[in-house]
């Protein structure tokens, strides 16, 4: 073969032929200062371009944009007045209530410096200190009411006790005042666009919040402080989720110094481990600026990919190194064995690389925009690293070169290992697993970890099982400040939404707010709904106020001119439950919590109800709220679990049968997959973790990325048998070849991915454990299973008798072949 | 409808049926109990309107009242209910029984004329209390004066429309019958009387100028009237004279029995309850264990009441 016999050992580059070669490896490296130039210059403008990046986070990025219920909250959404964006801040006294003048004092500035917050829509912000918090009365006279907030307020004891007396009228015990009286709530609508048409900047609202918060809860000597603020609402959710994702920027230091300890261990060369971390930083560059240039930024979830772009960056580059340490070492000059090593890996690379595309390219089958754009930065992230890392990094170290030392060692190393010294003791023990019995052990332990792995698997749940804002850790401070909340007023943050739709003007037909009513009490049965409240109670409690507060008229009477009149009432107090063209109604059920039997249950009560009491005039459509998102969410999940699983397998198997043209390698190659995923399933059972939008792309990154130690490994052992080589001599070779480089490049991604363990962010932890998991296991799984595997299922494809021992196709063959002919000798006198 | 909440969501009333407890509220539930009130079983109910009113005169036999004008009818201790009246046929009966009245009486064509802009304003009336003297005879009274009596079990009913002092044609919000006499109350502070030889209901107006939500009979003479506010009135000649009994809380008074032992129970809707060992001269409050808003309230044995409102059913004791 023409290219093995190009491969010798040339310590001169005038001696080398620079027109050998493929078109590609001259063009690249007949022009290496022109390449250099131009990376050069695009690495300067990406990173002139990065200057723009921002981290956000959308929550309508988040939301299965085609599913019919979402398509019908988005729709509706700007009329469903309750279920608009809100923050909702409580003030709580801490020794004592909330009629304190010294605590209603503060309580008042701290109304005040919210109602002037950029984004606060001013007219609706609701605490027992804005004008529009009524109390009404029934009395002899008829209706009497007024502002909460006594108008001749001054902080006197007198009017103090107005203050009290009207609290109590008003009803807003548990809304706006806790149920024990010691804290009370300032509900702030936001308005989505400021005057200017900017969209509402979360992450700054936020702040401006906690500033509030600092500003008022610190005692300045440090002692126990006289007021606590809690604060809810996606606003301030999204804001502390930016907070965390600078700080798992951070990590990506840690992910980088972590791989540069590994590396350095691996090659002991400074030299090198600069080299390929430099390429594999430029390769992030180059992604986040082309994000930048394509209009894009960060989000929560993209945020993975600059961190396994680098990972896989280092790993590739780790195996450029590896084989030109080996030329250098044996006396090929730097040139030469850079472009040996590019002629050598350049196809695998671009194989492997590929295999990590049809990874990420599977997730685009998820109608989720943050798991699409994460596919689209993922393949635009491995694109760039097919420049960097396999053609830049090789022409790099051309100029460069290894230290000698560092190569003679990898030499030595390398010998070392083929006799079974060092860390060859762990090769030849996986060479062992080729072998009947620890391959039937091995087989036999895997069998039963995939048994016990699958009954635990059965029990995953789809979505997030924990309580409050999923996104954060449950021990976050908004969590905690969630739960404050919801123990103490009568709110759950778990609403399910149906949207009663009818022409203008006919949400006040008697009939339809009857349907209303038997909505609202049919989602009311179901186990797991707390309670359920619809534009029917305000009518009812309505009629009952206008009959002198009757309870025997708590009804939703079928005069329409007793109804006409509550309808008004509610038009004019801008009631949740109607919007202004009185075309819209929303049905609140409150859930328990957000687990996906109890969403199954609501939305499966809730479209039989629409299927049955639909008519032209009146749709019931599903479904808004956050519970109603989740459902949705879900739904999604569940199936594009289903979906994803499939098409990853199904390219996997193909990309392998490609590869290897045996069914049997295929078998060998996909059976360690599964077993990480089944695992991997158990694992999140283990660990309380649901399939949710954030796992989802996990199993297709992992089984995408798994199978790449199967294909180094697999291909190589393959061709030794084909040779006619045994399977544990070419499982040996095949080791000793990639096997380095399979440990290596397991190590090095989950150390990319490890760090996130300690992310702020519940579903980037969840991510990252869920990686490093999948990383490390599928590299076992490959060391492991792929010999005991293939003593079963490959033992045929060794084919003859080793004839012509110069066909060895391995480029490195010559030291390994004299090797190995001097052990079979010496095998042969024993 | 099936509910795994009838017994936790509103009730308007309840009462007992012998010794078991039947209460009802709105969406055309209906609980019943024969533990004293420690579990309770869902009636079946052939409408969904809201009930409001309940009345045993027998352990077996029993009629319900509430919205859409429906009259209900149970001869199994409430277990099972049938309809006997709506509020379309309701008016129906009392246009046609105003009408062969003819055109010469005044009183008859007026209330005729009441009657039919009832039904043009649309809708139907609904009827806010009933009271059954046997299992034969019993009224059903509701808005604008309409009262309707029958002698054969609910089979047929005669309004009564034309035998009430009523002249500005109040809401009548509740009936009750003590020593042989009917009493009514309503609005306006306003309560009737039936006696046993009478034909008609005639005024007994009290002090009070807002709205009366309930009766409660005491002795054959002694009765409580109470509603809105806080307020209630107390009579110890059938009605003659009104007293006002003061009461700790402005709360509207909803509903209230006399145990076994006489002590005297009122509810509120505030969720206090007031008793009273003196035939209602005076009350004190109790504390409840669990309050919520009371709207109806029925006496057990042993100090106990049977509590119906808000939250549905709920068991206190008094003593």
């Amino acid at each position: 073969m023409s290219e093995s016999q190009a491969l010798q050992v040339i310590s001169d580059p005038k001696d080398f032929d620079d027109k050998s070669g493929n078109i590609v490896e001259r063009l690249i490296f007949n022009h290496r200062l022109v390449l250099v130039a131009i990376c050069v210059l695009l690495t300067g403008f990406f990173a002139f371009q990065m200057r723009g990046l921002v981290v956000s986070a959308s929550f309508d990025k988040m939301l299965p944009q085609s599913h019919p219920y979402i398509k019908n909250y988005i729709e509706n959404r700007g009329q469903l007045r309750g279920l608009g964006d809100s923050v909702r801040v409580v003030v709580e006294n801490t020794s004592g209530d909330i009629y304190d003048p010294e605590f209603l004092a503060t309580f008042a500035k701290i109304n005040d410096e919210i109602l002037v917050l950029p984004g606060v829509d001013r007219a609706w912000m609701k605490s027992i200190f804005t004008p529009v918090v009524r109390w009404i009365e029934v009395t002899e006279e008829g209706f009497k009411g007024g502002p909460v907030l006594p108008t001749d307020y001054n902080g006197s004891v007198k009017s103090i006790d107005d203050l009290r007396i009207n609290v109590g009228r008003a009803g807003v015990a548990g809304t706006l005042v806790s149920n024990d009286y010691s804290s009370s709530m300032i509900v702030v609508p936001l308005l989505p666009v400021d005057a200017a048409g900017n969209p509402l900047d979360y992450h700054k609202l936020s702040a401006a919040l906690e500033n509030i918060r600092t500003k008022y809860t610190q005692a300045a000597d440090g002692s126990q402080p006289k007021m606590r603020m809690y604060i809810i609402g996606f606003a301030k959710m999204a804001g502390d989720l930016i907070d965390g994702l600078q700080k798992v920027m951070t990590f990506f230091l840690l992910a980088a110094a972590v791989a540069a300890v590994v590396i350095y261990m691996f090659t002991r060369c400074v030299r090198s481990t600069v080299l390929v971390l430099a390429c594999s930083l430029i390769a992030v560059i180059w992604q986040l600026g082309s994000l930048v240039s394509l209009g894009h930024g960060l989000d929560p979830f993209s945020i993975l990919v600059p961190f396994l772009v680098f990972a896989i960056g280092v790993s590739h580059g780790a195996q450029k190194m590896n084989g030109i340490m080996q030329d250098v070492g044996r006396g090929t000059h730097k040139w030469v064995a850079a472009r040996y090593t590019f002629r050598r890996l350049f196809m695998a690379g671009v194989t492997a690389l590929l295999a990590d595309v049809v990874g990420f390219a599977v997730l685009m089958v998820i109608d989720i925009p943050v798991i699409r754009e994460l596919a689209m930065t993922a393949s635009l992230g491995v694109g760039v690293l097919i420049f960097t890392n396999l053609i830049l990094l090789p022409v790099l170290l051309s100029y460069v070169g290894v230290s000698p030392a560092a190569a003679a060692r990898s030499l030595a190393e390398e010998n070392d290992e083929e006799k079974g010294r060092g860390i060859g003791v762990v090769w030849r023990l996986l060479d062992k697993f080729t072998e009947r019995r620890w391959a039937t052990v091995a087989v036999a332990v895997s069998v039963v970890l995939g048994v016990l792995g699958y009954y635990g698997s059965l029990d995953l749940k789809v979505g997030d099982l924990d309580a409050g804002a999923p996104e954060l850790r449950p021990d976050s401070r908004y969590n905690r400040d969630n739960a404050f909340i919801t123990g103490n007023y009568r709110i759950s943050s778990d609403v399910f939404a149906v949207m009663v739709k009818t022409p203008p003007d006919m949400c006040r037909d008697w009939q339809n707010i009857a349907e209303i009513d038997r909505l609202s009490w049919t989602l009311e049965q179901v186990p797991g709904v707390q309670r359920s409240t619809s534009l029917a109670d305000t009518v009812r409690s309505y009629i009952a106020g206008s009959s002198e507060g009757n309870p025997k008229w708590f009804t939703v009477a079928d005069t329409q001119s007793i109804v006409d009149a509550q309808i008004n009432n509610a038009l004019a107090w801008n009631s949740e439950f109607l919007n202004n063209l009185c075309s819209l109604s929303p049905v609140l059920a409150y859930l328990a919590d957000h687990k996906a039997e109890t969403l199954d249950a609501v939305v499966e009560a809730a479209s039989a109800f629409a299927a049955k009491h639909d008519t032209d005039e009146r749709k019931f459509l599903l479904a808004a709220g956050s519970s109603g998102i989740d459902a949705a969410t879900n739904i999604v999940v569940r199936e594009a679990n289903r979906t994803m699983l499939l098409y990853v397998y199904a390219s996997v198997v193909l990309l392998c049968a490609i590869a290897f043209r045996s069914w049997r390698a295929v078998v060998v190659a996909v059976l360690p997959l599964i077993l990480t995923s089944v695992l991997a399933e158990a694992l999140m059972v283990k660990l309380g973790i649901g399939v949710k939008v954030a796992t989802l792309p996990v199993v297709a990154l992992g089984v995408g990325i798994g199978v790449d130690y199967a294909l180094y490994l697999l291909s190589v052992q393959l061709a030794q048998q084909r040779l006619g080589y045994s399977l544990g001599e070419a499982y040996r070779r095949a080791v000793a070849f990639t096997g380095k480089v399979v440990a290596l490049v397991g190590v090095t991604l989950a150390a990319g991915v490890v760090t996130w363990a300690w992310s702020p962010i519940k579903f980037q932890a969840d991510m990252g454990i869920l990686l490093t998991f999948m990383f490390l296991w599928n590299m076992l799984g490959a060391l492991i299973l792929i010999p005991a595997l293939s003593h079963f299922l490959l033992q045929g494809e060794t084919r003859g008798r080793v004839t012509r021992p110069d066909e060895a196709t391995l480029p490195d063959e010559a030291p390994l072949r004299k090797e190995a002919t001097v052990r079979k000798e010496a095998l042969a006198d024993v | 409808m099936r509910s795994r909440l009838a017994a936790r969501s509103p009730l308007l009333a309840v009462t007992d049926a012998g010794r078991r407890f039947v209460a009802v509220g709105i969406r055309g539930q209906a609980v019943l109990s024969d533990d004293g009130g420690r579990t309770w079983a869902q009636a079946t109910v052939p409408v969904s309107s809201d009930l409001v009113a309940v009345s045993f005169p027998t352990e077996k036999t029993g009629w319900a009242v509430g919205h859409g004008g429906v009259v209900l009818k149970s001869t199994d201790g409430g277990a099972t209910w049938v309809k006997q009246f709506d509020g379309r046929h309701a008016s129906e009966v009392a246009v046609g029984y105003f009408e062969k009245r003819g055109a010469d009486d005044a009183a008859a064509q007026q209330l005729l004329a009441d009657e039919k802009s009832l039904v043009d304003a649309g809708g139907t009336q609904p009827f806010l209390d009933v009271y059954f003297i046997n299992e034969q005879t019993g009224f059903v009274v509701g808005t604008f004066n309409r009262i309707f009596r029958t002698d054969d079990g609910g089979t047929t009913w005669v309004p009564w429309m034309d035998r009430t002092d009523n002249p500005k044609g109040l809401h009548f919000n509740a009936i009750a019958g003590s020593g042989g006499n009917i009493y009514l109350a309503g609005e306006q502070g306003m309560v009737w009387r039936l006696g046993p030889d009478s034909k008609r209901f005639v005024a007994l107006p009290t002090p009070y100028s807002g709205t009366l939500f309930g009766l409660l009979p005491i002795s054959p003479t002694t009765l409580l009237t109470f509603g809105m506010r806080g307020s209630v009135f107390r009579s110890e000649d059938a009605g003659g004279a009104w007293k006002r009994v003061e009461m700790a809380s402005l709360a509207g008074v909803t509903s209230g029995a006399v145990l076994p032992d006489g002590m005297v129970v009122l509810v509120t809707q505030a969720g206090t309850m007031e008793v009273s060992r003196d035939q209602g001269r005076k009350f004190t409050p109790v504390k409840p264990a669990q309050p919520m808003s009371y709207f109806g309230v029925s006496a057990g044995a042993n100090g106990q009441v049977m509590l119906a409102g808000a939250e549905g059913m709920r068991v206190e004791t008094v003593r």
